[in-house]
């Protein structure tokens, strides 16, 4: 046996094992790319930083100018067209939706060639620090740099106005005052979806189901729901993962699943309901990746396909109250109370 | 040292028992409290699906290392290197895109079962064809094919992921990252534990022939090892039990590389015993790092059990890497 064996070495060490070296360092690689990828998200999902600080408008340097903007966020891209500036975007994001103007990458992985081509007067981004390449690129063409880092509601005010102040230095005098309208109305939104729901008791609210991933307290749409004077299970910021154990623990009044539903309408499914017509059937209401927890939890999860929801944009601002306020409906008013019988004069004795 | 495989076995089994305990007894709350003891039917049915989960998943990771070990004559060869997970990954990428999210919710796991198995067994296909030589297998051309296919299947998985929306691409992040359910899906827990339960019996058959195919293809011919047939039985075996893992657990790093190593320094190098013992060590592996995971947050929940085997593994590896380079002493 001996024999076998060191014979076996012999075999081991030979190119076999040097393949397999290779094989397993590109399995490594992957799989540390995979974490980087996640650990990145997870960052920039729990950074703390606010867009108040992050937001680095130079205007000034290129006022008066034509407007032609490249926007590298889709939630800026929406805020533009809101802004009455949709026209004026000549680039954008495979995701930004609602103009038709050429695709020049991501933020990531942009194509500074097509950028160039497309002579920006403005650029946006939405993050916490900017390429020092595309900063130097700004500089030199003389754009301006819009740059805001997005976690909380406050984020997305501070976006709107340093957009709309840009829009001014650009020559859209009237942009700053659109802006406030447009926050007016954000407030307006969350005042009229704030009569509209029943927001008592704490609620879990959830982004992914498998495992279930939570918007934590620092998040744009905790806040939203806390606007809406409602209650954050979750007393942790980020966007954490938690088993089905934590659900359970954490038994909150409802937990409320955001999906993205690409182009479609902002549509809430109340399992109460669903199960009742049978429209849309018990899966649909509750995803089977929650099919095992308690049958008393499984009766507070409502599902809500909003994609403005996930979109820290001027839509999240206006459409966002009402789609989130749809997961927990007030209850309908009583009707009035009918007048009591007016008396008939058939009782008593007569004389 | 003369190793005894029977005291071996139940070291090994002991750990298991040691780390599923701590799974079943111990856990960590949100709020970092310490949460020691069963916790009740209602909750303790979690901590025991996912005990279930991580001992399968480990089970078939483990024997399936132990037997391409054997057949490939490689101490670093793993279930992943014939590019399975990479095939699974791609498998649920493509269902990701083109099922869409509505589809993904109303499905649950069952839109990643069918395309991680459908993708596993694609990529496990391709790399058997590829990886013959002259009318057989060959192992390093069948390393070689596992490679490159992996390596497709990887970039596949990236294309698919850009064409994804922003908001989707966690979802397969987390997927890639491998996770232990903590409520499986009965049918699938019983699929995939009676495939771990015939992997283990063929390896237990196979286990003489295993023996001398880990020497030179004329010695193992000479003692009357049908080679062929025994290369492509245990390679489909351990591509199966690979792909089964994946399907369960989703691409769980490294314990299909470390297991085997574990069990042949604790029961010996005879295979009937030692793949036997690769799978209950897996099953320790995966099950003490599902145990380890639920005490370790980093912030953002906690940590995915794969990156927790793949931050063991990668330091196993080295470790490895630095003892073949003076010859491997099973």
């Amino acid at each position: 046996m001996r024999a076998v064996q060191r014979r076996t070495s012999k075999a081991i060490s030979s190119a076999g094992a040097r393949v397999a070296i290779c094989a397993m360092a590109s399995v490594l690689g992957v799989v540390a790319f995979v974490a980087v990828l996640a650990g990145t998200c997870a960052l920039s999902g729990c950074s703390g930083s606010s867009g108040a600080e992050q937001a680095g408008a130079q205007p000034t340097r290129a006022a008066e100018r034509q407007l032609r903007v490249v926007s590298l966020s889709p939630a800026m891209t929406r805020t533009l067209i809101d802004l009455g500036a949709g026209p004026q975007v000549v680039g954008r994001t495979p995701w930004c939706q609602g103009t038709a103007a050429p695709v020049v990458g991501t933020l990531q992985d942009r194509d500074m060639g097509r950028i160039a081509e497309l002579r920006p007067t403005c650029i946006l981004v939405q993050a916490s620090a900017v390429d020092p390449a595309l900063e130097r690129f700004a500089r030199d063409s003389g754009a301006a740099l819009v740059a805001v880092h997005i976690d909380r509601l406050q984020d997305i005010h501070v976006m709107v106005e340093r957009v709309a102040a840009a829009l001014a230095a650009l020559g859209d005098a009237e942009a700053p005052a659109r802006g406030q309208a447009l926050l007016q109305g954000a407030e307006d939104a969350i005042a009229r979806a704030r009569a509209q729901v029943d927001a008592e008791g704490a609620t879990l609210l959830l982004f992914s189901v498998d495992p279930p991933t939570a918007f934590g307290m620092d998040t744009f749409v905790s806040d939203l729901w806390l606007a809406l004077g409602g209650t954050n299970a979750l007393n942790r910021s980020g966007y954490p993962e938690l088993s089905l154990e934590d659900v359970v623990r954490l038994d909150p009044a409802r937990i409320v699943v955001v999906r993205s539903a690409a182009g479609a309408a902002n549509t809430v499914d109340e399992a109460g309901a669903a199960t009742a017509t049978g429209i849309e059937g018990a899966a649909a209401v509750v995803p089977p990746a929650l099919a095992s927890l308690p049958s008393a939890l499984k009766q507070r999860i409502r599902v809500v396909r909003a994609p403005v929801l996930l979109d820290p944009s001027t839509a999240f601002l206006l459409e966002g109250p009402a789609a989130l306020a749809a997961a927990a409906p007030a209850p309908p008013a009583a009707p009035p109370a009918p007048p009591p019988p007016a008396p008939t004069g058939k009782t008593g004795a007569r004389p | 040292m003369k190793r005894r495989p029977a005291l071996g076995l139940l070291l090994l089994f002991s750990a298991w028992l040691v780390f599923a305990a701590i799974r079943l007894g111990a856990t960590r709350s949100l709020d970092g409290e310490l949460l020691i003891g069963w916790p009740g039917l209602e909750l303790g049915r979690y901590r025991v699906g996912a005990v279930v989960s991580a001992t399968i998943a480990g089970v078939l990771l483990g024997a399936s290392g132990a037997l391409l070990q054997a057949i490939l004559r490689n101490p670093l060869a793993s279930p992943f290197i014939l590019g399975v997970s990479s095939g699974a990954g791609l498998g649920v990428a493509i269902a990701a895109v083109t099922l869409g999210a509505s589809a993904t919710v109303a499905l649950g796991p069952v839109a990643t079962v069918g395309p991680a198995m459908a993708g596993a067994l694609v990529a496990l296909g391709a790399v058997l064809l590829l990886g013959r030589r002259g009318g057989s297998s060959d192992p390093t051309t069948v390393v070689l094919a596992g490679v490159i296919v992996g390596a497709i299947a990887a970039a596949g998985t990236m294309l698919a992921e850009s064409a994804l929306p922003l908001v989707r691409r966690g979802e397969l992040t987390t997927w890639l990252l491998g996770r232990i359910p903590e409520s499986p899906d009965p049918v699938l827990v019983w699929v995939t534990g009676s495939i771990a339960v015939v992997v283990l019996l063929l390896a237990l058959a196979l286990g003489p022939a295993l023996d001398a195919a880990t020497m030179s293809d004329d010695e193992a011919r000479s003692v009357g090892v049908p080679l062929e047939a025994v290369r492509t039985i245990a390679l489909v075996a351990a591509g199966g039990a690979a792909a089964a893992s994946v399907v369960l657990c989703g691409p769980i790093a490294f314990v299909g590389l470390i297991a085997p190593h574990v069990a042949r320094g604790v029961v010996g190098a005879r295979h009937r015993v030692m793949c036997v013992g690769a799978g209950i060590a897996g099953a320790a592996l995966l099950t003490g790092a599902e145990a380890l995971r639920q005490f370790i947050d980093l912030g953002g929940g906690r940590l995915p059990v794969g990156a927790l085997t793949a931050f063991i593994g990668g330091v196993a590896f080295l470790w490895l890497l630095r003892r073949t380079a003076g010859g491997w002493v099973p």
